[in-house]
C-alpha cells in the first residue's frame, strides 16, 4: 500500500487500526510521507501560526470578536490605493526583470562553457549580497550626487541633477535588478531542459533564428517564466528596504503602511488587518498567474 | 499490425532526389579525431546505410552531411555543387533524429505543418499538404493528437511526415528504429522501404543493427573509429568483407591464425590449430606470412562419413535457434569454432562427439593480414 492511503489508516477509528497487521503498520510509520515532518513542524510554526495570530488579533476588539478593521481598510479611501500601487509595482517590477532576465538566460544558455561560468557568478552574485547593501548601491547611482546625474551634468547634457531616486519608475527599475536572479536563474533551468534537437529540427525545416525562439524555445520555457515572474512578484510586494529608500517617504507601499500601523502608530489590529489583506492578494495574484501559466503549458505536462 | 492495410497511396514526395559526394572529410572534436579523411559518393534515389559500432562517428558524419556541423577539412557536394557553409534547410535534406524531436507543444498536424509555414506557404496548400502527409504515413485519425500521446511508432511516422512534408532531396535519419520493440521495429522497416521505394528519394540511415543495414540499403558504408572502413551493397560487404574488422563487425565470422605459405596458384594456409586449408586464392591479403582466415559459421558444415575432411573438432554445444542450429565445436588445439546449418539439413551431431568439418564454399573465406 503506498504511502498516501497508508496514513489514512492512522486517522481511521481505533477498531481499524488494532485490525491492521503490524507490518502494515510498520511499513505506514516508514512511509515517504512522514519525511516531509520537519518541513510540516517548521510550516506550522512559522507559517500557520502566525496567519493564526495574524487573524485572531485583527478580528479582535475590545468587546469581542469584530469586523471593524476589515471595513476600515476598505473603506478609508487610502489603504486600498496602497495596495493596488503595491500590487502593480509587484506586476510591473516582474515585467521589467523578465525583459532584462530572459535576453541573460537566453546568454547563458548559448555560451560556451567557459563563459557561463562567468555569467553565472555575475547572475548570482546580487544573492551573494545583502538587500540592503544592493540598495545603497542603488541610491550612489541614483542619487542628486549619483553616478548617473555627475555624468549627465559633466556632459553638459542637463543644467542640473535630474530626479531620479525617489521616482517610481527607478524603483521600478532597481528592485527588478535586485531580484534578477529570481527570474534568470528559473528561466536558465528551463531553456536547459529544453532539447537542443528541437532547435535543430525547426532550423532544418526552414524557420529562421526569430522564429525558431519565438515558436519553439518560447513556449517550452514558459515554465520557467512563470516560476520567475511569480517569485519576483512576491518578492518585490514585500521588499521593505528597497521600497522606503529607493521610493522614499512619498511612495507608500503595503510593507512600510503596516509598519507604521504597528509600530509607530501602536495599531496592532489594524495592521495585522492590512498584513493578512496582503498575504491574500498576493496569494490571489499568484494563484491567477500559476493558473494561466498552466493553462498555457497545459501540453507539456500530458 | 497496420490496421488499414489500405492500397499503397501514391507518394506524396516529389523528389528531386540529390547526389552526396563526401572528399576526404575530416572532423576533430577538440583532440579528438572523430571522423578520419572519408570519401565517398552516393547516387540520386539510393538508400545508404551508416554502419558501425556505437562511438564510431556515424551521428556526426550525418550532422556534416545534414549541414549541423562544419568539418575540421575536407569538402561535401550535393548534386554536384559545394554546400560548404549552407545550413540543412538550404542543402534540402530533411531530418528524422534519434529521438524524433516532434515538438511537444504542438498537435501531429502543426508537427507536420512547421516546415510549410516557415516556407510561407498559403494558407489552403499547407491544410492540403499536411492531409496529404498524415494519409501517407497513416496517422490521419491523429492529426489533433499531442507528441506525448503517441506511442515510440507513431512517433516516428509523424516525424517522418514532418521530415517529407517540405519536399527535401535527401532523407537522413539517425538510428530511426532504435527506440522501437521488435516487431512494431519490423513494421516501421518495411514501411521506410515503401516510403523509398515509392519517394525514390536519396537516403541516408544511420544504425548500428547489420541486419537492419543489410535488409534495407543499396549500398553499406561499414565505419570503425572515424574511418570508412567498406563501402559497398550488402553482398559484397557480407561476402567479401574488405577488412577484418568488417568480417567480424558484419555478421558472425571464425578467426582462425596461420601462415599462407604461398604467393602463386590455389592458397595453401597452415592453420595454428593444425589443418591446412587450401582456397582457389588468398585475398584481399596475398602476401605470404602470417594471415587470419574468415569462416563465416554457416559456410562451415558437417561432413559425411567418406567424405574428406578439413578439420576435426570436438562438439561442446549443441543450440537450436529456431530455423537452424549452431553448433560451439573446438578444435584439436582448443580454438573455438561456431558452425551454423539449417534443421535437418545435416546429420545431427551430440555434445562430445567428433565431427569432421568442410568449408561450404571456399571462395567467400577472406585472408587478412595478422
Ligand atoms: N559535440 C561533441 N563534442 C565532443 N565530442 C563529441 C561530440 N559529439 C560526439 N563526440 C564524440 O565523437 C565520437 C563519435 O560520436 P558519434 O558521431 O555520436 O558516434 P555514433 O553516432 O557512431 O555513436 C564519440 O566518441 C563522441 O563522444
Ligand atoms: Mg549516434
Amino acid at each position: 500500500m503506498p504511502g498516501p492511503s497508508g496514513s489514512a489508516a492512522v486517522a481511521a477509528p481505533a477498531a481499524a487500526a488494532a485490525a491492521a497487521t503490524p507490518r502494515r503498520r510498520l511499513r505506514v510509520r516508514l512511509g515517504r510521507p512522514w519525511l516531509a515532518l520537519p518541513l510540516l513542524a517548521f510550516f506550522l510554526v512559522f507559517v500557520a501560526l502566525p496567519v493564526l495570530v495574524l487573524v485572531a488579533v485583527g478580528i479582535s476588539g475590545p468587546d469581542g470578536l469584530t469586523l471593524v478593521h476589515v471595513h476600515r481598510f476598505l473603506t478609508d479611501g487610502l489603504s486600498l490605493p496602497v495596495l493596488g500601487r503595491t500590487l502593480m509595482l509587484g506586476l510591473a517590477t516582474a515585467a521589467v526583470a523578465l525583459v532584462l532576465g530572459y535576453p541573460l538566460a537566453l546568454l547563458f544558455v548559448s555560451a560556451s562553457p567557459r563563459l557561463q561560468r562567468l555569467l553565472i557568478l555575475l547572475i548570482v552574485l546580487p544573492l551573494l549580497t545583502s538587500a540592503v547593501v544592493r540598495t545603497f548601491a542603488w541610491v550612489v547611482i541614483l542619487g542628486r550626487q549619483g553616478l548617473v546625474n555627475e555624468t549627465l551634468t559633466g556632459l553638459g547634457l542637463v543644467g542640473g541633477p535630474v530626479a531620479l531616486l525617489y521616482t517610481e519608475p527607478m524603483l521600478i527599475l532597481t528592485l527588478a535588478q535586485i531580484e534578477l536572479p529570481l527570474m534568470t536563474l528559473p528561466i536558465i533551468s528551463a531553456l536547459s531542459a529544453i532539447d537542443p534537437r528541437l532547435t535543430e529540427a525547426s532550423a532544418a525545416l526552414g524557420a529562421g533564428r526569430w522564429r525558431t525562439l519565438l515558436l519553439v524555445v518560447v513556449p517550452l520555457s514558459l515554465p520557467g517564466v512563470i516560476a520567475g515572474v511569480l517569485l519576483v512578484f512576491a518578492a518585490a510586494c514585500g521588499a521593505l528596504v528597497t521600497q522606503s529608500i529607493v521610493g522614499g517617504g512619498r511612495l507608500l507601499f503595503m510593507p512600510m503602511y503596516i509598519y507604521q500601523q504597528g509600530m509607530q502608530g501602536q495599531n496592532w489590529p489594524f495592521a495585522a488587518t492590512i498584513s493578512l489583506m496582503l498575504l491574500i492578494s498576493v496569494l490571489a495574484v499568484v494563484a491567477l498567474l500559476n493558473m494561466a501559466g498552466r493553462l498555457a503549458t497545459r501540453h507539456l505536462h500530458v | 499490425m497496420l490496421a488499414d492495410a489500405a492500397l499503397p497511396s501514391p507518394s506524396p514526395v516529389r523528389a528531386r532526389s540529390a547526389s552526396v559526394e563526401l572528399t576526404s572529410v575530416s572532423h576533430r572534436f577538440g583532440p579528438a579525431t572523430v571522423i578520419d579523411d572519408v570519401s565517398l559518393a552516393i547516387a540520386p534515389g539510393e538508400f545508404i546505410a551508416f554502419l558501425g559500432p556505437s562511438g564510431c562517428g556515424k551521428t556526426t558524419l550525418l550532422r556534416i552531411v545534414a549541414g549541423f556541423i562544419t568539418p575540421s577539412s575536407g569538402e561535401v557536394r550535393m548534386s554536384g555543387a559545394a554546400v560548404g557553409g549552407l545550413g540543412p534547410a538550404e542543402r534540402g535534406v530533411g531530418i528524422v533524429f534519434q529521438n524524433y524531436a516532434l515538438f511537444p507543444h504542438m498537435t501531429v498536424a502543426r508537427n507536420v505543418d512547421y516546415g510549410l509555414r516557415a516556407r510561407g506557404w498559403p494558407r489552403a496548400r499547407r491544410d492540403a499538404r499536411v492531409r496529404e502527409m498524415l494519409g501517407f504515413v497513416r496517422m490521419s485519425a491523429f492529426a489533433d493528437r499531442y507528441p506525448r500521446q503517441l506511442s515510440g511508432g507513431q512517433q516516428q511516422r509523424v516525424a517522418l511526415a514532418r521530415a517529407l512534408a517540405v519536399d527535401p532531396s535527401i532523407l537522413l535519419l539517425d538510428e530511426p528504429f532504435g527506440a522501437l520493440d521488435k516487431n512494431l521495429r519490423l513494421d516501421m522497416q518495411i514501411e521506410l522501404e515503401r516510403i523509398h521505394r515509392d519517394a525514390g528519394l536519396t537516403t541516408i540511415m544511420v544504425t548500428h543493427d547489420q541486419e537492419e543495414a543489410l535488409a534495407l540499403a543499396d549500398r553499406i558504408a561499414v565505419f570503425d573509429a572515424g574511418r570508412l572502413e567498406q563501402f559497398g551493397t550488402p553482398q559484397e560487404i557480407y561476402d567479401r568483407p574488405a577488412t577484418r574488422f568488417v568480417s567480424s563487425f558484419v555478421g558472425h565470422t571464425n578467426l582462425l591464425p596461420g601462415r599462407l605459405l604461398n604467393s602463386r596458384g590455389e592458397a595453401r594456409i597452415a592453420t595454428d590449430a593444425g589443418p591446412v586449408l587450401v582456397l582457389p586464392q588468398a585475398r584481399p591479403c596475398g602476401r605470404p606470412g602470417r594471415v587470419l582466415v574468415a569462416i563465416r559459421p554457416e559456410n562451415l558444415r558437417l561432413a559425411t562419413s567418406g567424405e574428406a575432411s578439413a578439420f576435426a573438432a570436438v562438439v561442446r554445444a549443441v543450440m537450436p535457434l529456431g530455423p537452424t542450429i549452431a553448433y560451439d565445436l573446438a578444435l584439436a588445439d582448443g580454438t573455438p569454432l561456431k558452425l551454423l546449418h539449417m534443421r535437418g539439413a545435416a546429420p545431427g551431431a551430440t555434445p562430445g562427439a567428433q565431427v569432421h568439418l568442410q568449408i561450404a564454399d571456399p571462395t567467400h573465406c577472406p585472408v587478412y593480414i595478422d
